[in-house]
């Protein structure tokens, strides 16, 4: 679960996210719309810990508070950036295998060549990410995500360059996830028909 | 896994399979340790062993740059940072790699110093390069310190030797300098100077995990 209230977040003199507030309950599916520029990824990246927030009166996953708590809240969220990072010198299942590691859930080969089959790259998972393609990267961050059974999602378009089997992929994994109680907060520019509700970030607000 | 084991071997694996920072950190030693070679006359200065030092001083930072630079470029280090890892853990993972790989990159200087400046440690080159892998500890703590600080800004690829070196010359290359040479001279500093070294090295790695978590 998300809760934002009163949330600030500036880059130097510009006021990037002014008084924002937010709350994306379990098992719900909420979009963030906005023009480029309007704050959606300083957003995802300060609700994830990767960004320090300004200021706020609340900032709380599952009632952990983001900066105090910061290692708690991290072990509880999944974040796809919208341009996944990976190591070109890993494997696709090395990657995700080395993302599993740092995770404190006990995980095997065997459950990251699962999640691999799972987005459709099981038959590349020997082959080095340098090699893939941005759709293939983006399903492969997107296994990154959801490999360690977050009860929050943070997905900053996750359907970027991704093709028809791909976006399917992932639309099923987000129902699923919603069902299982996660708490999914997404960005893009697309009408998303499964979402329970669209915001669109304006002038460092949602409205 | 203990996540300081599994950053250490990501750093190893991501290092040996492109070899991008150990080989022309080691290409750039054996030019500098050939250009002194030509350009210094003096006895007093090629008899001693603060050619050595400066040169994995020099290149070793220069490795250091590189695989934070690297790790900023690609931006894996958000990947790292999302991890539900303690800072200090994520610090002591990069140091812990990036000291094997300076381990590498020393022997490799240490053998070419050895060659071209005809072995002034005699029978002690065995201690005296002993001594050189201890003073990688301090080089990785501080330079890995300063890459994960300087590198973010722009220019930080040489922000970071510049910020490292101050602090890493009147410290750990002076303590490993004043061990090689009593091991030359054969004086009996040379336990008080190793004593200082890996005094050095203790303040240097536990005031780093210090930082790096308070700074969160």
């Amino acid at each position: 679960m998300i809760k934002l209230r009163n949330f600030f977040k500036s880059f130097g003199p510009k006021r990037v996210l002014k008084s924002l507030d937010l709350e994306v309950n379990s098992g719900e599916i909420v979009v963030i719309k906005g023009k480029n520029g309007s704050g959606k990824t300083t957003l995802f990246k300060a609700i994830s810990t990767l960004d320090r927030p300004d200021d706020y009166d609340v900032a709380e996953i599952d009632d952990f508070d983001i900066v105090s708590n910061s290692e708690e809240v991290r072990s509880r969220i999944g974040f796809l950036s919208h341009n996944p990072p990976f190591y070109p010198e890993f494997t696709g299942l090395e990657n995700l295998k080395f993302w599993l590691d740092l995770n404190p859930r006990e995980t095997d080969l065997t459950y990251a060549k699962e999640l691999l089959a799972k987005v459709g790259l099981i038959s590349f998972g020997d082959n080095f990410a340098g090699y893939y393609s941005r759709g293939m990267i983006q399903r492969l961050g997107f296994a990154m995500s959801i490999s360690h059974s977050p009860t929050t999602l943070l997905l900053d378009e996750p359907f970027t360059s991704l093709d028809d089997e791909g976006s399917k992929i992932i639309k099923e994994h987000l129902i699923r996830l919603k069902e299982e109680g996660c708490s999914i907060l997404l960005s893009s520019h697309d009408k998303i028909s499964f979402a329970d509700r669209t915001l669109v970030l304006e002038d460092g607000a949602l409205k | 896994m203990n996540p300081i084991t599994v950053l250490l071997k990501k750093e190893l694996m991501v290092e040996f399979r492109s070899l991008q920072g150990i080989i022309p950190s080691a290409l750039l030693s054996f030019m500098i340790l050939m250009s002194l070679k030509f350009s210094i006359m003096d006895s007093a200065v090629i008899e001693k062993s603060g050619i050595l030092w400066v040169s994995i001083l020099l290149t070793g930072l220069g490795l250091i740059t590189h695989t934070a630079t690297r790790e900023m470029e690609r931006k894996t280090i958000e990947t790292l940072r999302l991890a539900p890892i303690t800072r200090y853990e994520l610090y002591l993972g990069k140091v812990f790699g990036s000291m094997i790989l300076l381990w590498i990159l020393s022997t490799i200087i240490f053998l070419l110093f050895v060659v071209l400046f005809e072995n002034v440690f005699g029978d002690e080159w065995l201690t005296a390069y002993i001594v050189v892998l201890i003073g990688c500890i301090g080089l990785a703590a501080v330079g890995n310190l300063a890459a994960s600080s300087m590198t973010p800004l722009y220019g930080g690829w040489m922000l970071t030797s510049l910020f490292s070196i101050p602090i890493l010359l009147f410290t750990v290359i002076e303590a490993g300098i004043k061990c090689t040479d009593s091991l030359i001279e054969g004086s009996s500093d040379f336990q008080i100077a190793l004593m200082l070294l890996c005094l050095y090295n203790l303040v240097f790695v536990t005031g780093g995990a210090w930082l790096s978590e308070i700074s969160e």
